[in-house]
């Protein structure tokens, strides 16, 4: 069984994330601060007429934060469900390749790794240089 | 004929559909095979124009739907098999029934019986023989039936429901939607060919007609989907009737402003917090007849229910003469619900703790009713109102009665803003929410920033204005916050003047970008939590941008409204709440040479042009100059009146040109001070002179206001004095007006004129006059608080001990539909304010008018 994978980076560290789950990947996002909101939020873009939420997901799952100055990012925006007005996305260092993985390859998050980031940690992929963390959207930004 | 007939064309649209379903399912083929679905679907279709037609009473197509329906019933309890004969005899029908519905009018008069017959033979004798030998008989006539149908229908065209189609709600949705887009669209595409218009040939006009009609498109969208207050208010009378009963109350209910409109979702939410707090006004707020009768009131409770538009807003008023809340009485509750303890309540003010009625948990009657009183409500109420952006009021006196007042947006999704800047990031701020940008540049001693502790202040219209400042309200690190002052003194501030109901609050922002016409989208749900924000939008440049909640600023700045005189909460007595309620009136003020600051009514000027002084030219000791074409004389005041006089000489004048008069005569004033909109007391005794109506106070200064009729007068006292009237009697004639400057008017042309005056502010002062007092004749004003020019003469007129008095009304409402509204509530005369000559001759008519009718 072979899933497709969407790799990128936060601080040079390796993530994935589901390519099913994924609507784009959008580069110079111009977006918008919101004072006064949740820290994780970094704020607010137009994309073609709707409004997508940008979360600093390094921020959130523990790792070293942007350096705050760039007003343009890059994102991988995600697909919402039918049901949900809400769009989603996330900024990120750069994206990589899409990757097949085998289910065989993966693993739950060990246990010596932290409460919060097993939360957000949905599997850990052992490639042949270095490992690969796959994430769970729905658990990071769930309303 | 027919009853409730401003529904009709509902009925006619409505009937159609079912009488379509109904040919629809009968001509399918293999009637033999029909589903129950099929005969439930034409069952339901008869039922329904039966239910509905017996509702106008129209009992022809109540008696053959009915017949329909029973043989649909049989059928469908498996009694009878549907045959093409009975078939044939439903369409027959149905083609009558749509016949009759078309020709409502006359569907009286169609003959039904041979229907009606047959299908009561067929019911009484279900033999197929017998039904095939008579519907053989029955496709003849019906055929002839028809036929005259047809002719009739030519002849006879049917006048209703032509011009209504329905349209599905999610496609208006989706029209709105769309308009908004192209809106936003709009936006966009001016603001990048900005910099173009100039270079493009033509592109100019091409943009202002794509902006036009985008706004238009987006206005006409926007109607399709605005209804009537009347949809929600409509269900009231019943409602109030049925309570009336039960509680053993009398109740008048009176509906005021029906035909204001709203948007479709606002009219749908706003079902349950009206009925909720009419239920209480009924419930709570009226005594019993017998308490009632104690207090010396009238036995029967009043409550009122009023729509209007007021400053971008729609305000519904709840108002009942009841007995008030007490707030004592909500001290108490509030303590023994547990909302307050003691201490909290000892600082309170009384405002506050009247909004307490707004807290969960709280309800005043002792007893729990059918209606009210199971201590849920209010706060829903408010949660609910205030989720369609809307506000709720509340003023209560003792003994007197409460009011509600609920403040609606018009519609949600588009909104005029304004967009202002702080630290490099720009939002969006509702217009509804301004009323007024003052800037203050750095080393200006009569606009500047004051300090009370740490917290800033300005001095605004006559009271102490609080300042906060955007950035600190967002928690936007300021650039220039170092030092404990909190603002910048070398630079420029601007503030915008915030009206959320009747608090005032001053916002302090760096940049002011104009206005944008934006759609508001929702908040994502992440951050719902601030309540600083209303919504996102999307700007020209394509960027987002917040919009701002000024009602959320004013709790995250923790800012505490007491009772300030900007305020003014309603005091103990009625007096004082209608002193609340009266009309402001717009005033220029200006100077002349002399040190003396003069006003007039905004209403009385046309026009106010800046001249030169060489264009004045002097024909004899009179002054003229060139207006449009026409000599128009121009007169200083201080020649005429008892007020200071200049010497020097000034470059410029300007000149008001009045109107409302005959023979208008420039005013040449030597400067413009402002227009103010303020309520005035008039003081008439203190400066009494010609030509000077009275005096006032406005911004700690006296002011005259002239009285241009009489200063006309002295100028040239053949050509504007009165007519001396050959009276033969001296009338008594009350005069309603609540704006002091014009009542103060009429009194004095009519006591010229030897009449006795006396005055009135409103129509209630008026009623409550006159049931004392006899009088020869009613002057009204329209618009007024409490009760208005039209409600007070549709009481007169109602009372048989008064519908004799002759009545003008008095206005400045001047168009045709006004008129029309006035003259058929019953005023005789309806003069516009204020000509004297006219103002004395038309008592004559108005006396003779009313003698002709009675």
């Amino acid at each position: 069984m072979m899933d497709k994978v969407l790799t990128f980076y936060l601080n040079n560290n390796l993530f994935g994330i589901d390519i099913k789950l994924v609507k784009e990947i959008n580069r110079n996002v111009e977006f918008t601060p919101v004072p006064d909101a949740q820290s994780e939020v970094m704020g607010l873009f137009n994309m073609r007429g709707q409004i997508v939420t940008i979360f600093n997901l390094a921020k959130m799952i523990g790792i070293k934060d942007f350096e705050q100055k760039i007003n343009t990012l890059t994102c991988i925006i995600l697909k919402s469900l039918d049901n949900d007005q809400n769009q989603v996305g996330f900024a990120i260092d750069k994206p990589g390749d899409v990757i097949d993985v085998d289910r065989n390859e993966c693993e739950l998050p060990p246990a010596n790794v932290s409460i919060i980031e097993s939360d957000y940690i949905k599997n850990v992929v052992k490639l042949d240089k270095n490992l690969l963390l796959i994430i769970e959207p729905d658990k990071i930004f769930k309303v | 004929m027919i009853e409730n007939e401003e529904f009709i064309k509902d009925f006619i649209e409505e009937a159609r559909t079912h009488i379509e379903t109904l040919e629809l399912e009968l001509v399918k083929p293999n009637p033999e095979e029909m589903n129950k679905e099929e005969i439930n679907n034409i069952f339901r279709a008869v039922h329904s124009i039966k239910g509905t037609a017996s509702f106008f009473n129209l009992t022809k197509i109540v008696e053959l739907a009915h017949s329909m329906e029973n043989i649909m019933g049989e059928i469908r309890e498996d009694k009878f098999k549907l045959t093409s004969d009975i078939i044939d005899l439903l369409l027959a029908s149905n083609d009558c029934l749509k016949s009759m519905v078309e020709d409502v009018v006359n569907s009286e008069n169609y003959d039904i019986e041979k229907f009606v017959e047959k299908f009561k033979a067929l019911k009484d004798n279900p033999e197929a023989g017998v039904i095939k030998e008579q519907t053989g008989v029955i496709k003849e006539e019906t055929d002839s039936n028809e036929e005259i149908n047809d002719t009739e229908i030519k002849k006879n065209k049917p006048s209703f429901g032509e011009d209504n189609i329905r349209v599905n709600v999610s496609l208006l949705n989706i029209l709105l939607n769309l308009a908004s887009e192209m809106v936003l669209g709009r936006n966009q595409l001016i603001r990048a060919m900005e910099k173009h218009r100039k270079n493009i040939v033509g592109m100019d006009s091409i943009l202002q007609n794509i902006d036009h009609i985008t706004t238009e498109l987006q206005e006409k969208v926007m109607q399709t989907r605005m209804q009537t207050v009347a949809n929600v208010f409509n269900k009231f009378p019943r409602i109030i009737r049925d309570m009336a009963k039960k509680l053993n109350k009398e109740i008048e209910l009176t509906m005021e402003g029906e035909e204001v409109e709203l948007d479709k979702s606002i009219i749908e939410s706003l079902g349950d917090p009206l009925t909720h707090l009419i239920r209480n006004a009924v419930d709570h707020g009226l005594e019993t007849v017998e308490e009632r009768k104690q207090l010396g009131k009238n036995s029967t409770g009043k409550v009122t229910l009023k729509a209007y538009h007021e400053s971008g807003y729609v305000n519904i008023d709840i108002i009942d003469d009841g007995r008030g809340i007490g707030v004592e009485k909500i001290k108490k509750k509030a303590i023994q619900n547990g909302i307050v303890t003691c201490s909290e309540i000892e600082q309170m003010n009384e405002h506050e703790i009247v909004q307490l009625v707004f807290s969960p948990g709280f309800s005043t009657v002792d007893v729990v009713t059918d209606f009210s009183g199971r201590g849920v409500g209010m706060d829903v109420v408010k949660t609910n109102i205030e989720k369609l952006g809307g506000a709720i009021e509340i003023f209560t006196a003792p003994e007197k009665g409460t009011t509600f007042r609920l403040l609606l947006p018009l519609t949600l999704a588009i909104i005029p803003s304004i967009i202002v800047e702080v630290e490099g990031q720009k939002f969006a701020l509702p217009q509804v929410n301004l009323s007024e940008i003052v800037r203050i540049k750095p080393g200006d001693h009569n606009k500047k920033i004051e300090h009370i502790n740490n917290s800033e202040v300005l001095r605004r219209r006559g009271g102490l204005l609080p300042i906060i400042h955007l950035a600190d309200v967002l928690g936007i690190k300021r650039e220039d916050s170092e030092s404990l002052m909190k603002t910048d003194s070398t630079k420029t501030i601007r503030i915008l003047v915030i009206k959320m109901g009747s608090k005032r609050i001053g916002i302090a922002v760096d940049k002011i970008h104009g206005s944008e016409e934006i759609l508001v989208k929702p908040l994502p749900s992440f951050i719902k939590d601030c309540k600083c924000y209303s919504g996102v939008t999307i700007m020209g440049d394509g960027k987002t941008a917040m919009i701002l909640d000024p009602d959320g600023i004013i709790v995250k700045a923790n800012l505490h409204f007491n009772d300030t005189v900007n305020q003014k909460p309603p005091k103990e007595n009625f007096e004082e709440l209608s002193d609340l309620l009266t009309e402001y009136q717009s005033i220029l003020l200006f100077k002349c040479s002399g040190t003396e600051t003069m006003a007039i009514d905004l209403s009385m000027v046309s026009r106010v042009e800046e001249i030169k002084q060489e264009e004045i030219e002097l024909v004899g000791n009179m002054e003229y100059i060139k207006f449009r074409g026409d000599m128009l004389r121009v007169i200083r005041p201080e020649n005429h009146l008892q007020i200071t006089k200049g010497s020097e000489i000034y470059k410029k004048y300007y000149v008001i040109i009045p109107k409302l008069v005959k023979n208008p005569v420039g005013i040449l004033i030597e400067k413009i001070l402002d227009t103010v909109h303020i309520k005035i007391k008039l003081n008439n005794e203190d400066i009494s002179t010609k030509g000077i109506v009275g005096s006032t106070i406005i911004n700690n200064e006296i002011v005259l206001l002239l009285n241009i009729y009489e200063l006309f007068e002295m100028v040239d006292p053949k050509k504007y004095a009165p007519e001396k009237l050959s009276l033969t009697e001296k009338l008594t004639i009350l005069v309603v007006e609540d704006t002091p400057f014009f009542q103060k008017l009429e009194k004095d042309y009519l006591e010229d004129a030897g009449h006795k005056v006396y005055t009135a502010n409103n129509g209630k002062e008026a009623l409550d006059f006159l049931a004392k007092n006899e009088v020869d004749m009613i002057i009204s004003d329209i618009k007024m608080p409490v009760l208005d020019g039209l409600g007070l003469i549709k009481k007169i007129r109602a009372d048989k001990s008064l519908c004799h008095l002759p009545a003008i009304a008095v206005t400045s409402m001047t168009d045709e539909s006004h008129i029309n509204e006035g003259l058929e509530a019953g005023f005789d005369i309806y003069e516009f304010k204020l000509d004297r000559t006219r103002l004395i001759s038309v008592i004559q008519e108005a006396i003779d008018h009313r003698r002709s009718l009675t």
